[in-house]
């Protein structure tokens, strides 16, 4: 639905509202998620925006659908984040001049591990889905 | 063992759900932990730092020059500190943390959906036939 449709409400969470000093706060500065309480209040939505209307046996079928690819982009999105956490250990290791400590490589090796395990597993969850061979397509039929 | 593959009957690509839920589980559990290892390479200054006022201050920049620099010097250190204290300390790092755990699912939501798409049936074949059974 249109953001500007009559009686669409959305009240803004505070969470992170206000103007961060970029110098401590370099990301919350510049990027703002907002997070809203989104209220339909007789809203008019016409049958062409309505997927499921009555049809209670498809209803888990549509919500496990949004889940699943919901899900694939939950970890997709926050490999950039990992590597963020990944970076800033050796980038802070050396600064601070400890770079060379075993026990600061053994830390390391686990940030490696934990960033590498997610995005190998999130790139076969989607190399799993399979191809159709007749169009090209992804098919989960050719799985 | 083949690899576990699921089908639908509609011709739409789903991505693995079995891998999908693992790779989200694995990330949500082991997201603190990454949290904590980076917060110890950092050290305490990700909470005791000055601010960006003290840093454009002609007289306190000279004492933050001298003082926090280490194997680098303090305005490399610091930006890296900055960052990492908005990622793992401050109210973007709460927000980064809850997500992990709760958005797009919550760790028992992700747990459930990997016992159901697993299918134990080949697994369990095998030991049998490895213990001399059937």
């Amino acid at each position: 639905m249109p953001v500007a449709t009559p009686g669409l409400k959305l009240f803004c969470s505070d969470f992170l509202h206000g103007t961060d000093d970029p110098f401590t706060q370099p990301i919350s500065s510049g990027r703002k998620m907002i997070e809203t309480l989104t209220v339909f209040e007789d809203v008019f939505v016409p049958w062409e925006r309505v997927f499921l209307a009555g049809d209670v046996g498809r209803a888990d079928r549509i919500a496990l659908g949004f889940v699943e690819y919901h899900r694939l982009t939950a970890v997709s999105y926050k490999l950039p984040l990992l590597d963020a956490l990944v970076g800033l250990g050796f980038a802070l290791a050396e600064a601070n001049g400890i770079a060379r400590a075993s026990h600061v490589r053994e830390k390391l090796t686990w940030l490696i591990t934990y960033a590498e395990s997610v995005r190998a597993l999130i790139a076969a969850a989607c190399d799993r889905s399979g191809i159709d061979e007749a169009t090209g397509s992804p098919s989960p039929t050719r799985c | 063992m083949r690899p576990q593959r699921h089908r639908r009957s509609d011709g739409i690509a789903f991505p693995d759900p079995l891998l999908t839920n693992i790779a989200k589980w694995t990330f949500a559990r082991d997201y603190y932990p990454a949290v904590e290892r980076v917060i110890d390479l950092a050290g305490g200054l990700l909470v005791t730092g000055l601010g960006g006022a003290d840093w454009a201050a002609e007289q306190v920049r000279p004492y933050m020059e001298k003082y926090f620099a280490a194997a680098a010097p303090a305005e490399e250190r610091l930006a890296l500190v900055n960052l990492a204290s908005a990622l793992l300390a401050r109210g973007y790092a709460g927000y980064q943390g809850v997500l992990a755990v709760h958005a797009e699912g919550s760790i028992e939501a992700e747990k459930l959906m990997v016992y159901r798409s697993y299918d134990p049936s080949a697994a369990r074949a095998y030991a049998r036939k490895l213990a001399g059974l059937d």
